[in-house]
């Protein structure tokens, strides 16, 4: 495979700033309709609109490192604003193994692009499988101050769980959706 | 440098604080451990000049730990439980955070350049920080004028218009700024190749990064911090 220029690298700087304020915009967006879990559903809304530019930067940068750059954004701002280490692996290794799919396997192209538009954009969900993580945190500390925890863990128990579920199901949903606009989108301005 | 008057402190010393935070966070560390470090890392936001900042970061972890303390002592119901789940969270979020701040506080895109180039870090991590920590307050001056050429024309971005026409407001706005992106590309492409981004060579610095006697003194204080919070000490 080519190595990437010096050319090829401020593209994906760009593109890569282009994608985090995408998911910026998805935050916000979260943050003012949705009240108290809006960070489970950040994933899925940035995945539903940020399909074009995946698309502009599979196409335009045809080379392995181009969509594991632009995912590790994600991974730095996590990592330089105090989400734990757990938080910027996941945005770090999906688009690595997105990238992977995308350039190194022979799938039919729909079908591939299809699959690692999905992988990365479980991205994403770093900064918040620590929601889980932390309820375990939080049990203990609670434990640790003697309190009989057997009603309040069994109502977190099926809310987590339920949860999980239900935000990791809408990412692939999502992101099947938002390609299939972006691929609306890329056709009528960016395709030559 | 902007201020004489505050300590600086090297980026890698920083990288380490923020580094250590999250070590606390994991490790579930004990309510006065997490007060220790939030005394701390208050006290280095002051030395580093930002102490409204500090004052801000500290006074809200008083409040979460008094809140916590004071009225979710008894938990009744869910509600009671929800809340005082989500502020727990917080509480234990505010220490990376303020180290974060801390982190990215004074501290110039070159800083951290020069400090990625010591740790001989290669170009394809490199040149991609650079543009975007760049070309990011262009990217904001772009939407910014986007939006006005629309509320000209008489698209508005409103809740309604959103709900109504999803995919049509995202298009008015991912489209002229993926364009515009283009060009800005081009053009930094041109500028960096002049400026010598693409040598293959040694490059070097104006920018000095060495580790002064406020870097190992913060270094000490979390070794000290570390062992302790192992057990090791006390």
């Amino acid at each position: 495979m080519k190595k990437l220029k010096v050319q090829d690298l401020i593209s994906i700087g760009v593109y890569a700033t282009v994608y985090f304020f995408t998911v910026f915009i998805a935050t916000m967006l979260m943050r003012f309709t949705v009240p108290v879990f809006h960070s489970l559903l950040v994933p899925s809304m940035s995945a539903l609109i940020s399909g074009t530019i995946y698309l502009i930067v599979a196409n335009k940068i045809p080379k392995f490192g181009a969509i594991t750059i632009v995912g590790s954004v994600m991974a730095v701002f996590f990592f330089a604003f105090g989400y734990f280490p757990l938080a910027f692996l996941p945005s770090f290794l999906f688009p690595l193994l997105a990238d992977f799919v995308q350039t190194k396997t022979k799938i039919a192209d729909k079908s591939k692009i299809m699959l690692s538009y999905t992988i990365f954009s479980f991205g994403l969900t770093g900064p918040i499988l620590p929601l889980w993580f932390m309820r375990d945190a939080y049990i203990d500390s609670l434990l640790a101050k003697g309190k009989d925890m057997t009603y309040v863990n069994s109502v977190f128990e099926g809310v987590s769980t339920a949860s999980f579920f239900v935000s990791m199901i809408l990412v692939v949903i999502t992101s099947f959706v938002g390609l299939k606009i972006g691929q609306i989108i890329y056709n009528k301005h960016f395709a030559k | 440098m902007k201020n004489n008057r505050y300590i600086i402190f090297d980026p890698r010393s920083k990288l380490v604080t923020v580094i250590f935070a999250s070590l606390i966070l994991i490790s579930r560390a004990n309510p006065s451990m997490e007060l220790i470090f939030m005394v701390f890392i208050t006290c280095l936001l002051c030395l580093s000049g930002s102490i409204k900042k500090a004052m801000v970061i500290f006074m809200s972890y008083i409040v979460l730990v008094f809140l916590t303390i004071q009225f979710f002592h008894e938990i009744t119901g869910v509600l009671s439980a929800i809340i005082s789940f989500i502020l727990v969270v917080y509480k234990s979020l505010l220490p990376p955070v303020a180290a974060g701040m801390f982190a990215t506080q004074n501290t110039s895109v070159g800083e951290w350049v020069a400090a990625m180039k010591k740790w001989h870090m290669p170009n394809f991590l490199i040149i991609p920080f650079i543009v975007i920590c760049r070309f990011f307050p262009t990217l904001r001056h772009d939407f910014k004028s986007i939006r006005q050429a629309m509320k000209f024309r008489g698209i508005y971005l409103s809740f309604s218009q959103v709900v109504k026409h999803p995919i049509q407001t995202m298009e008015y706005f991912l489209v002229p700024i993926l364009k515009q992106v283009d060009y800005t590309a081009q053009e930094l492409s041109a500028t960096a190749l002049v400026r010598g981004l693409g040598y293959e060579g040694q490059h070097t610095s104006v920018i000095s990064i060495k580790l002064k006697i406020q870097d190992y003194l913060l270094l000490a204080s979390l070794l000290v911090l570390l062992l302790i919070e192992g057990g090791v000490i006390l």
